[in-house]
């Protein structure tokens, strides 16, 4: 078991080696690294307690979209590369599973999106740190929940962690990196509008077809349950109950399990 | 009896090409067995089969039917993948890696147990005469490097078979000759070589038997000596003749019922001459 584990965590590290030696991948940092501190600039309006509220919403939407770009352009990056530069030919002769194969570079790929997550959050972190320390405030007040602003973090690294599995489902069938790239946008688009079909099966009067709606939705991930930025980080918001927390964790780890192992499925099939 | 290291029985792989799934057979009905501790050549022309035999070999395309196995485990299981090390035709590695830590990622990959890794690597990037650009980076490698590596790397996991889809492609005379060096003593290990190729003078001087393909369909096979060999016909090379003397072995070769098909001046292949070339010249600047 332990050499199985070393063969995943050789492709993790590989993997995650190669993310970080991209320019993407500091392109990316360096935008989301700009438009947080960019965010900082608006305590020249003094909005007060509300401007804390409006960095928090911004740095959480900047980590959401530009965490979303990044995942699914490195992910089927990384994978599709593998196939199209034949290095999978040679790993794939050794004796490695292919489940092994594509969990090690997941797991790379997550490994990458942590980093990301943690540079943004620091970030955020230290910046509402500094400009709470500028605002008048009574004494005992908690303006900011700066462990939300982590867990906030930690459910779109989750998130991320999806969206890393359906680039390898993606990339397991795909013939071209860009169709790759576009199905796994695709595939994030319907994630996020999935409360749309929910409300509209929900009004399908007819049962089977109600039923074979809801399990067309089922194989799209509901990413809008992610969205918790609301709910996080700021003095007024209501906080995020523990239980939903575990459920939205195992909401991800299912998704993920599932994509990871019709990703193995179709890729222990094709031929390379 | 001599070990059976490869075993391929009546295998047949088809492609669909297009939208209406018609099939182009790469594969017809092929049957090929490789003894432990041979080198073997399979030849042909491209399009000939000698990949997709040898993808099939290593499990990454599926048969459409027969079967083949590796030391007697099927192909593509991972006990099948454990004995063999494959070299691709154009090896792809990372380009920011240098050799010994490409290794160790292969060697990783191969589920080296880590107290053997680091022990191994050295002995195969010695084997492989690469020992001294270790430490450099892939991306600075000229193609006969790279090609050293790809072999290294099919060797770390010290495996009985080894596959080398044409090693010498696009690698110079020199590099050829020490990639051939390496195989012999490999050879000489007790591994089992099959090598794919088009470069037939190259062949002839390595390998102990050959299969020769086309249209996927096997045409011939069987030790190089035997096949060579023109049954009924002698070479004499002869030396310090001169016309009256080459007149004489003439007229000999006549009255013994024989004859004479051809004469002409004794040649020497381009890549022995070009291996000489080199040689002298490295001597003389020592």
């Amino acid at each position: 078991m332990s050499g199985r584990i070393d063969q995943i965590l050789a492709v993790c590290g590989l993997t995650f080696t190669e993310a970080v030696r991209q320019k993407f991948f500091y392109i990316v940092v360096l935008i989301g690294c700009g438009m947080l501190l960019g965010s900082g600039y608006f305590q020249q309006f003094d909005f007060g307690i509300d401007e804390l509220k409006f960095v928090i919403d911004f740095s959480f939407g900047t980590l959401f979209f530009l965490g979303s770009i990044l995942v699914i352009t490195a992910g089927t990056q990384l994978f599709y590369s593998e196939i199209e530069n034949r290095t999978a030919h040679t790993l794939l002769a050794k004796p490695i599973r292919h489940f092994d194969f594509l969990l090690g570079k997941l797991c790379g790929v997550q490994l990458l999106m942590l980093l990301f997550v943690m540079i943004l959050c620091g970030l955020l972190t230290g910046l509402l740190y500094l400009r709470v320390q500028a605002l008048p405030f009574m004494e005992g007040d908690v303006l900011v929940r700066y462990g939300e602003l982590w867990l906030y973090g930690f459910l779109q690294w989750a998130r991320f962690g999806v969206l890393g599995a359906v680039c390898l489902l993606v990339g397991s069938f795909a013939r071209s990196y860009l169709y790759a790239m576009m199905v796994s946008f695709f595939f994030m688009l319907v994630g996020q509008l999935q409360y749309i079909a929910q409300e509209s099966y929900r009004e399908i009067a007819f049962l089977p077809l109600r039923w074979l709606v809801q399990a067309l939705a089922w194989v799209f991930p509901n990413l809008q349950v992610f969205n918790v930025g609301d709910q996080l980080g700021h003095m007024q918001a209501e906080g995020l109950p523990f239980l939903v927390v575990l459920q939205l964790l195992w909401y991800a780890a299912a998704y993920i399990l599932v994509y990871l192992w019709l990703a193995w499925w179709n890729f222990k099939r094709r031929e390379l | 009896m001599t070990e059976v290291a490869i075993s391929i029985e009546n295998l047949v792989k088809d492609f669909p090409v297009g939208l209406r799934g018609k099939q182009v057979r790469a594969l017809d009905g092929l049957n090929l067995e490789v003894g432990a501790n041979q080198i073997f050549g399979l030849l042909g022309p491209n399009g000939s089969g000698k990949s997709t035999t040898i993808k099939v070999l290593l499990g990454l395309l599926r048969p459409s039917s027969g079967a083949g196995a590796i030391f007697g485990i099927p192909v593509g299981s991972l006990g099948a993948r454990r004995v063999l090390g494959y070299l691709p035709e154009v090896p792809h590695f990372y380009r920011f890696l240098t050799a010994r830590e490409l290794l160790r990622y292969y060697a990783r990959v191969s589920g080296l147990p880590r107290r053997a890794r680091e022990g191994r690597i050295s002995e195969v990037l010695e084997q492989v005469g690469m020992e001294s650009a270790a430490g450099r980076r892939l991306g600075t490698y000229s193609k006969g490097m790279l090609q050293r590596v790809g072999l290294a790397q099919a060797l770390v996991h010290d495996p009985q078979l080894l596959v080398l889809d044409e090693p010498t492609a696009g690698v110079d005379p020199e590099g050829t000759a020490a990639i051939g060096s390496i195989l012999c003593d490999l050879k000489a290990q007790g591994k089992t070589i099959l090598l794919s190729s088009h470069l037939l003078a190259q062949m002839e001087g390595l390998c102990d038997r050959v299969a020769i393909l086309n249209k996927g369909r096997l045409l011939c096979e069987g030790s190089v000596e035997a096949l060579l060999i023109e049954e009924g016909a002698d070479t004499y090379v002869t030396e310090g003749l001169d016309a009256s003397g080459r007149a004489a072995v003439e007229a000999a070769i006549r009255a013994s019922g024989g004859r004479l098909r051809g004469v002409g001046p004794a040649r020497r292949g381009l890549e022995e001459l070009f291996s000489r070339a080199i040689n002298n010249e490295g001597e003389e600047a020592r």
